[in-house]
């Protein structure tokens, strides 16, 4: 559900101060770097072929996006499912169809795959397909387990080619505007995050045939899932992460099937606490029962809170004039404007309700219910910047650290609540990154 | 209560408080180490406290206070302080027309003694009102803290309406302010501060009586607002009043007295 209108790729870059020489601190975001205004100046009339292996809803929703995207075309989709792919040929109907990946990793015309497949294909078509000498790009969660999440690192490592993990929030400009200014001490020191998503619905596709139900359902069945914590889950996982610049060492929690008693195998309630080394713990809710909280990731600091979701901050107790956080952003990106907020004399609100500030002026937010994608949630940015990557083949920076180690902690949960006890990070599964550096 | 943040790479330390003189603070830092930026905080925030209790009409302990209880009894010694100010906004008064008054009814019922500094009230129900001016006047002390302090680039808002800009933004020759239109929120205009203050005046939706026009007794209530740039901040507050109150007719020569100040007036629609 969008409260507000599109914001063009260009806009995102505006709305952080990126162009007309401003200088966004991009240390902090190596991912956006990967591609320099050299290289994007180099490519623009570039498009690079992409085979699509996974025309479910996911992958539909990526194609619809790729159809208007420049810089890409897909040559190539895959699907065992005959229906979706028959959908997936309407958005692309000179696109060759496979219905076995490995056929489509034949094709030596195909220079990037994309991957929205269920959970279980995840490790082994990536794999395959990087060794293959294809740039990757593959959808969240990595695997079902942290061994073939390091695996799929591992190999992306070795293979010099590009992997993109599906942490649209890394692109989302929301994020990445409201992460600076954490990192900027916006709110202090984070003592606290409180990350949830609640729905109501059953998760369930339509199923044409009982046979197909285990197919069209994956999400469903441990089998071919690991449910709310790889589905979900990640996504806030990673946010926490990027929030705090650390990756948590123990986790602990429960998970039940509470309300959805319909033969499914993966909880549908879920309660977690992750702890960081410095003591803060990030906890971690999702309930498919009841959607009144919506999602949000609560970052809280000394200083004030963060809800990124709704892409709004609050100050504990004094509330600086809009106008001056303004013109401090400004400052930050070295822009020199007209801010406005001179006028006739301020006079505080006798209301008590602290409604927070926003944190960019142009901003979607969205309610979580979608289970395929929602608009403007930085998913068509993170697209552009895989094919560029697959164009001018450098990885984004960072990129899969980020997502390597929030899939690994949505595991390391679900570990935690399956044999009801502490988890510990495994040494094994540590890559060098952040605070495991 | 306070909030502040330093910004490491541009060396820019962010103060605010409120609520203080009934509205909020916040001061702009720029050039230092967050240690340096943070002390010359502190020494604003004292600052502004201690205003607040001198110049506040409803802290029953402030100077004003006392002024207001006894002043029509016997004549009230005034500290040198206090003083000055009372003196600034005799000339204000006059200077103006007597358009800014500090008591919203009739100022020559002060009688000033500058042989023992005393004022006292020809009339029982005189009270004075320096809200008017504190804001302005605390932009006067902040100033002279920067200077003494050696802070070279400051961008201090004192409730929107009191702005004073000390050298120029870090990327460009001086500050640039955008006005809006308080009833539509579109810009107005894009004022450019350097080294000076801006003064702004006017009603808004929310608040659309809080300037008595001292000769009539009634709130001005028509849709306009006045903004002036000048070396004096307190000046700029009794002027930008004065523009509020006066009649067509008198603006003129108002001006004329205020020939150093860069004075724009808009009708808000």
């Amino acid at each position: 559900m969008s409260e507000d209108t599109n914001l063009s790729r260009r806009d995102f870059f505006k709305e952080l101060g990126m162009v007309g020489g401003g200088g966004m601190m991009l240390s902090a975001f190596p991912w956006l770097q990967s591609c320099s205004a050299d290289d994007k100046a180099k490519i623009v009339k570039e498009k690079v072929r992409i085979g699509f292996i996974g025309t479910g809803s996911r992958g539909q929703f990526h194609l619809n996006n790729l159809k208007s995207n420049p810089i890409a075309d897909v040559v190539a989709l895959c699907d065992n499912y005959p229906p979706h792919l028959k959908d997936a040929s309407a958005i692309f109907p000179k696109a060759k169809r496979y219905v076995d990946y490995r056929r489509l990793l034949e094709d030596k015309d195909i220079q990037a795959v994309m991957i929205a497949t269920p959970l279980n294909e995840h490790a082994h078509m990536t794999i395959e397909s990087l060794q293959a000498g294809k740039h990757v790009f593959c959808e969240k969660s990595m695997a079902m387990t942290p061994q073939d999440c390091l695996n799929m690192y591992n190999t992306f490592k070795q293979s010099g080619k590009v992997l993109f993990i599906g942490q649209q929030r890394l692109y989302d400009p929301k994020y990445v505007r409201v992460m600076e200014m954490i990192h900027n001490g916006l709110i202090g020191t984070i003592c606290g995050i409180r990350a949830y998503w609640f729905r109501n619905n059953d998760w369930r596709r339509p199923v044409p045939s009982p046979e197909l139900e285990r197919k069209i359902n994956w999400r469903l069945y441990k089998a071919t899932s690991c449910g709310l914590m790889t589905e979900l889950a990640t996504h806030q996982l990673q946010v926490g992460n990027w929030a705090l610049k650390m990756i948590p060492e123990t986790v602990t929690g429960m998970g039940d099937i509470v309300f959805w008693k319909d033969g499914r195998e993966v909880y549908d309630n879920v309660s977690l606490i992750y702890r960081y080394s410095n003591g803060v713990k990030m906890t971690y809710e999702s309930i498919i029962s009841n959607k009144f909280y919506g999602l949000e990731e609560e970052i809280l600091g000394n200083k004030g809170t963060v809800e990124p979701e709704k892409g709004r901050y609050y100050f504990e107790d004094v509330k600086p004039a809009p106008g001056i956080m303004q013109l401090i952003n400004q400052i930050e990106h070295k822009v020199f404007d007209n801010v406005s907020f001179a006028g006739p004399s301020w006079v505080p609100e006798t209301a008590s309700i602290n409604k927070g500030e926003m944190i960019m002026d142009h901003m979607t937010a969205h309610d979580g219910a979608s289970s395929v994608g929602a608009s403007d949630d930085g998913t068509v940015e993170l697209e552009t910047a895989f094919c560029e990557a697959a164009i001018t083949g450098k990885p984004a920076k960072n990129l899969v650290e980020e997502a390597y180690y929030s899939s690994v902690l949505g595991l390391l949960g679900l570990q935690a609540m399956e044999e009801n006890r502490i988890v510990t990070f495994p040494a094994e599964y540590k890559i060098p990154y952040l605070n495991f550096a | 209560m306070s909030y502040s943040n330093y910004y490491t790479d541009s060396q820019l330390y962010h103060g605010s408080m409120s609520p203080v003189m009934g509205t909020e603070l916040d001061v702009l830092l720029i050039g230092g180490e967050e240690a340096f930026l943070s002390s010359v905080w502190q020494i604003i925030q004292t600052e502004v406290v201690r205003l607040n209790g001198l110049l506040s009409c409803f802290d029953e302990d402030s100077e004003v206070s006392k002024i207001n209880r006894e002043a029509s009894v016997y004549a009230v010694n005034v500290s040198d302080e206090l003083w000055q100010l009372l003196i600034d906004c005799k000339r204000y008064y006059e200077s103006t027309e007597g358009c800014f008054d500090i008591t919203a009814n009739d100022f020559s019922k002060v009688l000033l003694n500058d042989k023992d500094k005393s004022i006292y009230f020809l009339a029982e129900t005189l009270k004075i009102d320096l809200g008017g001016i504190g804001k302005g006047y605390a932009l006067k002390k902040i100033s002279e803290i920067l200077e003494r302090e050696k802070v070279t680039r400051a961008l201090v808002n004192f409730g929107n309406s009191s702005v004073l800009a000390v050298g120029t933004h870090p990327c460009g020759d001086y500050w640039p302010v955008g006005i809006d239109n308080p009833f539509t929120h579109e810009r107005m205009d894009n004022l450019r501060l350097h080294d000076n203050t801006l003064t702004t005046s006017g009603n808004t939706p929310t608040h659309p009586k809080h300037i008595i026009n001292p000769k009539t007794g009634m709130f001005v209530e028509e849709h306009k607002m006045a903004s002036v740039i000048g070396p004096d901040p307190v000046a700029g507050e009794a002027l930008s009043t004065a523009l509020m109150v006066a009649d067509e007719k008198s603006i003129p020569a108002i001006m004329k007295k205020f020939d150093l100040y860069e004075i724009h007036l808009y009708k808000l629609c």
